[in-house]
């Protein structure tokens, strides 16, 4: 049978999610009254029936009392954001009482007596009415526009003076959800101390965001995940402002809370990436080398700027040339407030967004030129990676990433092949793209949102901790402070300690979930896809950690130099002694085996630092990905049939391929289902158009009966890290809207310049 | 407010007689629960509110198919699965068995009702057009029985004629020599149609000689139009003549806007289908006849609470529950923790349980409606300490991520294989089993559902540990 731990829970229902763990006793369900209207002031929020029906409810400002600060931003401007609306609504959706009950029956029951009198406001619906400033979502800015960013680097004018060639592209990327299956879900107690467990995709900032706003030390803030978590992609990242919600609820009743977010609820409120528009400008010579890029990008992070938005603007900063040699790089960023629903994490982080922008570009640019798409493509790849950073090759980038030396050249002659092969019948269009996957975020580069003099502090959390245990029995125990979303880490971490020390995988035990009681860091989390290159290099520092201590241990059995070999240590004599002797010596007699054997270390590299005014290395990984799509459209409703999609791409070392292609494939449909047909549609007042997954016309598999799909994994050396593996959890979602856009474009024989492709 | 996907409280009855039923109707204020697909999630939304459902699925008076006189009778109470395999209409109206099993999925069609679908007027319904083509008639009951052409019992979206204390009993259809066509068209396959189109045409010599078409899903009501391409022989009509002949007819259409697309959209893929269904001739499922049986056999007076007995995996549970209790938490507040709940529409089918051996969502019946019959969840099919057929193909195929929808998929994947298509064939798999992943892009599922029916022809014993 195959060793798949989380599978096997999985088909034996056996799997232990959020809303699976018991209620304490005296638990009370908590449901939330909601903003009905887009934009409005709060006349009056009246829970006095709900009372009366015997039920239990704080308005919005019972609450407020509780709640000491509002949200710390990344953004230095004067928005309050707390968990409940204070004084206005600014989205519908926004919580503006809560009920509690003994049966989640009766809370929605109950929600019916909330009086609500709000006065309504024009509603600021999309970004352009946004700039126009008419109503304002926050009145004590005077304005929508919360971060204008301008950022050079290289001679961005002289050399877009110098080009034989510009070309301007517009795009549009609509508000989208990755929408995990399995919602927000939360068991709050508070009492002296705060013990929440949530299905949160790690301890990273939700712990810290949490304590300010309710004015807690850190040590009186206890948060645990549950073992499996139903899907995340970086919209449970942003449960904080509902922790704080049971938090209070808690306290005000005194007794333990229960909330378990609705399907609905999670269309209306829980996270999306933003809508964004803008322009990309490329400029090249005749012959096609592309000497400057400038981006300008307009971000609608809905009503509050949700920290740690505006970093989707961010994530790629290190990238902004994607795979080619551009040294001149132009930004403009302007991120303006509306009454929608707060953004942040999403699959893919800004990435899809940004190569949908670029990689269409060069999609135009290339027709200006009259060249093939993957021509142009090909003769600005870049080819040197001549920078030595701590001994090791990389491309340095104009923006400050550093590209690890990789066969780009391979990766596009790979695609080419398959290029050339394509079908392309009447009807039918073929597009391809090249992108660079960064993984493993160096939370730093949030610090772009405030100008490099502006800055108080330094950032560059990315570390994680991973303790490490020999048992009694030679067994061994690690735990992680993270989450297992169904990206299978619990199995590749017991599979690589099983090969670090010669055993077998069942006697690896891993823990793999959020306890704060334990050692974590700013950073611990699932997300940015740093499991492989990060957690993995962390596991097997440990490992060698532990191996160093045993090798003390195996000295009082042995002679001289001792050498870990299958399993066992060995001196120069020949004569060995294995794991289970040495573990059962230490635990059972220390007194003659002094010595330790649990050690905790702490990774982070070396190569992610702060940002240097606006040039920073935002992310630890990047890896080549190359896309090809070959698509059919109807020619009367231009419905879009994806008939093969190709992914080739280096990450490095495959951990475990089935968990990998597992990953892509889902990466791939999540793309087309944000390319195709999913968006968060809002109508002309500001109301939400979806709530269902008829409205948000979520693909199943009937989208993928009969539609190829092929993978490749190139297995590059990564020898800058321990475990060289460069992330690929967020997958091929980055490339998949340029490249489905290119693909239809070339069909259509006219330019797709807006997603989802209607 | 917003839905939360719990319902209102109300009381349910489920009597033993039409007559007993007609009373409560006709008494109460409550209305009739058919197959409740559409119904139960309108309720957990609060879109609708009801203060009594009075169960018909104990009224054999309302089943079955009968041929008299030259015409077919419907039961109001067959399932949309019934209608789709069943041998008579599969011969004499192929449109509309195409018609019924492309509704939702397979646990939706395995509990819906033609009666209900058709008293239920959704201006997105399968069946309305493939009817109007058909010249169908509505046979219904209250204090006595009258019989109405269905393009007059449907009035507008979600009205039709039926008074208080009616309920549709039978649909009737004549026998004719026609040709039909039906075709349907829907973006992401979790929402609903965009049109839906039925042609039904009589030839002389491939020659049309009268015609009805008639295109749902755009308009308030479905629309027909007598005569189309009257006159053209079927085998030289192109495409170019199909779409001459049905602008004039569109530029009447009063078509509504939604999240799915404008009016230009929507008129284009209307006529995309039209093309289709003059084109195609309508097929039925390729599959065997399905039975579905909902009889509880056990009488209950109009109340908001019931005591149930529910056999969950071989083991009597037995207890008071609010009528309003929906499956999926009756059994996950008693352990069975497998079953999800992934949407408050009914759409996901993470909560997917074998009830009477046949899938179906939890979250789409309530817990009173269960009483007296059997679930099962993937525990209830494993015997002993290892893993079933199933099991093993969904692990070997690493057909899961998170996890969180996989329980759904192994049971809606148990009916398919075992009482729909065993060979797992591409036609038939794009319509049932249609469960929504998030997470591993269906990929992988499909590879699973492919080896577990492999295996189950192979080695032919699918129950238990093989």
């Amino acid at each position: 049978m195959v060793h798949y731990l989380e599978g096997l829970r999985a088909v034996k229902g056996e799997g232990e999610y959020i809303h699976d763990l018991p209620s304490p006793p005296g638990t009370l369900y908590m449901a939330i009254y909601r903003s009905y209207v887009p934009h409005g002031r709060i006349k009056r929020v009246d829970v006095s029936d709900v009372v009366r029906k015997g039920g239990i409810a704080y308005t919005n400002e019972d609450l407020l009392k509780l709640v000491k600060a509002p949200f710390p931003l990344a953004l230095p401007v004067k928005v309050e954001y707390y968990p409940v609306a204070k004084g206005k609504v600014r989205f519908v959706g926004e919580p503006l009482a809560v009920v509690l009950a003994e049966d989640p029956y009766r809370a929605v029951d109950l929600l019916e007596y909330v009086n609500a009198e709000i006065e309504e406001l024009p509603p600021v619906t999309n970004a352009q009415e946004a700039l126009k400033g008419k109503a304002l979502v926050h009145e004590e800015l005077g304005t929508n526009v919360v971060m204008r960013r301008h950022m050079e680097f290289g001679d961005v004018e002289r050399a877009f003076k110098d080009c034989d060639v510009v070309v301007r592209k517009d795009f549009k990327v609509a508000k989208h959800s990755a929408l995990p299956l399995e919602t927000y879900g939360i068991i709050t107690r508070f009492g002296e101390e705060l013990d929440v467990i949530a299905n949160v995709q790690g301890p990273m900032l939700q712990a810290y965001y949490v304590a300010k706003a309710l004015g807690l030390p850190e040590s009186k803030v206890r948060i645990r995940s549950p073992r499996d978590i139903g899907g995340s992609f970086g919209v449970k990242y942003s449960l904080y402002p509902y922790i704080v919600l049971t938090a209070v609820a808690s306290k005000l009743s005194g007794r333990p809370v229960r909330w378990t977010e609705s399907r609905t609820e999670s269309f209306l409120a829980s996270s999306s990436n933003a809508d964004r528009e803008g322009y990309v400008e490329l400029g090249s010579t005749r012959d096609g080398r592309i000497r400057a890029v400038k981006y300008n990008f307009l971000e609608d992070v809905g009503a509050y700027p949700r920290p740690p938005e505006p970093g989707a603007l961010f994530r790629v900063q290190g990238n902004l040339n994607g795979a080619y040699d551009v040294r001149n790089i132009e930004a403009e960023y302007t991120v303006v407030v509306t009454n929608k629903s707060p953004t942040g994490l999403n699959r893919g982080y800004g990435s899809p967004q940004f190569y949908f922008a670029l990689e269409t570009a060069v999609d135009e640019l290339a027709k200006e030129l009259g060249l093939d798409p993957l021509e142009l493509r090909k003769r600005n790849l870049i080819t040197s990676f001549d920078k030595v950073v701590q001994g090791y090759p990389f491309y340095e980038t104009a923006t400050g990433g550093l590209y690890p030396k990789q066969d780009y050249a391979k990766v596009v002659q790979l695609l080419e092949e398959e290029y050339k092969r394509a079908r392309r019948e009447e009807g039918m269009g073929v597009g391809v793209s090249i992108v660079i996957e960064p993984s493993v975020t160096n939370l730093g580069y949030v610090d772009l949102a405030v100008e490099g003099e502006k800055r108080r502090h330094k950032h560059s959390p990315s570390g994680e901790y991973v303790t490490l245990s020999l048992n009694y029995d030679g067994s061994l125990s690690v735990f992680v402070n993270s989450t297992n979303e169904g990206l299978g880490h619990e199995t590749v971490v017991a599979e690589v300690v099983a090969r670090e020390f010669h055993v077998d995988p069942s006697q690896v035990k891993v823990e793999y979930k959020v306890d704060t009681s334990h050692p974590w860091a700013l950073s611990s989390g699932s997300y940015s896809s740093r499991f492989a290159p990060l957690v993995v290099s962390g596991v097997i520092k440990a490992c060698d950690a532990l191996k160093e201590r045993l090798a003390d241990l195996a000295k009082r059995y042995l002679e001289g130099e001792v050498k870990f070999v299958e399993g066992k240590f060995v001196d120069e004599k020949g004569r060995s002694v294995d794991l289970k002797t040495l573990a059962s010596s230490f635990h059972w007699d220390p007194y003659s085996f002094p010595g330790n054997l649990t050690v905790t270390v702490f990774y982070h590299s070396d190569l992610l630092y702060p940002a240097n005014g606006d040039k920073v290395n935002s992310s630890l990984g990047y890896s080549i990905q190359g896309h090809l799509a070959v698509v059919k459209v109807d020619p009367l409703t231009h419905d879009v049939k994806v008939k093969r999609y190709v992914v080739i791409h280096d990450v490095g070392k495959v951990l475990k391929e089935e968990l990998l292609d597992g990953v892509m494939y889902g990466s791939v449909i999540q793309g087309l289902a944000e390319a195709l047909y999913e968006r968060l549609e809002y109508d002309p007042n500001g109301n939400p158009l979806v709530t269902t997954f008829d409205a948000y016309e979520t693909p199943t598999l009937a989208e993928v009966v009969g539609m190829e799909i092929t993978l490749k994994h190139l297995e590059g050396e990564v020898k800058f890290l321990p475990s060289g593996a460069l992330g690929a959890g967020e997958g091929p979602i980055m490339g998949v809207l340029a490249t489905l856009a290119n693909a239809v474009s070339d069909a259509l024989k006219r330019r797709v310049n807006q997603v989802p492709m209607r | 407010m917003f839905a939360l996907g719990f319902p209102k409280a109300f009381r349910y009855s489920r009597p033993e007689s039409l007559e007993e039923a007609l009373e409560e109707l006709e008494e109460g204020e409550a209305v009739p629960l058919a197959g409740g697909q559409s119904l139960i999630p309108m309720m957990k939304l609060r879109v609708l509110e009801v203060k009594g459902l009075v169960d018909l699925n104990d009224l054999e008076e309302l089943r079955g198919v009968r041929e008299v006189e030259g015409e077919v009778r419907i039961g109001a109470l067959e399932t949309h699965n019934e209608v789709a395999t069943n041998q008579t209409l599969r011969r004499e109206f192929p449109s509309l068995s195409a018609s019924a099993w492309e509704i939702a999925d397979l646990q939706v069609r395995n509990r819906g009702t033609i009666g209900g679908s058709i008293a239920n007027a959704d201006p997105s319904s399968n069946y309305l057009p493939v009817l109007m083509t058909l010249d169908a008639e509505v046979v219904i009951v209250g204090k006595g029985e009258r019989r109405e052409r269905l393009e007059e019992f449907v009035r507008g979206p979600y009205t039709t004629s039926l008074r208080r204390g009616e309920l549709v009993k039978e649909v009737v259809l004549r026998k004719e020599n026609r040709r039909t066509g039906f075709a349907l068209a829907r973006r992401g396959g979790s929402s609903y149609p965009i049109a839906v189109v039925a042609v039904s045409m009589s030839l002389e010599d491939g020659v049309v000689t009268s015609s009805k078409l008639a295109i749902g899903g755009i308009s308030e009501r479905p629309v027909s139009f007598k005569d189309f391409l009257v006159g053209k022989g079927l085998g030289e009509v192109k495409e170019e003549e199909v779409l001459k002949a049905i602008d004039p007819l569109l530029e009447e259409v009063g078509v509504i806007e939604d999240v799915h697309g404008g009016k230009e959209y929507k008129l284009k893929v209307a006529k995309r289908l039209v093309v289709e269904a003059v084109k195609e001739v309508a097929r039925p499922p390729p599959v065997k006849e399905m039975e579905t049986h909902w009889r509880n056999g056990r009488r209950l007076g109009p109340s908001t609470r019931h005591v149930v007995k529910v056999k969950v995996n071989g083991t009597w549970l037995e207890g008071e529950v609010e009528s309003r209790k929906l499956l999926v938490d009756f059994l996950r507040e008693r352990g069975f923790t497998e079953v999800k709940r992934g949407c408050d529409e009914g759409k996901c089918g993470a909560c997917t349980v074998l009830v009477n051996g046949r899938a179906v969502k939890s979250c789409n019946v309530f817990a009173v409606q269960a009483d007296n019959q059997e679930v099962t969840t993937i525990r209830g099919l494993v015997k002993g300490e290892g893993l079933n057929y199933l099991q093993r193909a969904f692990l070997e195929s690493y057909a899961m991520q998170c996890g969180f929808c996989t329980h759904g998929f192994m049971m809606v994947t148990h009916d398919y294989l075992d009482n729909v298509d065993p060979e797992a064939k591409d036609e038939t798999l794009v319509h049932c089993v249609k469960n929504v992943c998030r997470c591993t892009g269906y990929v992988q599922i499909i590879k699973a559902i492919r080896t577990a029916s492999r295996e189950l022809r192979e080695k032919g014993v699918h129950y238990g540990v093989t």
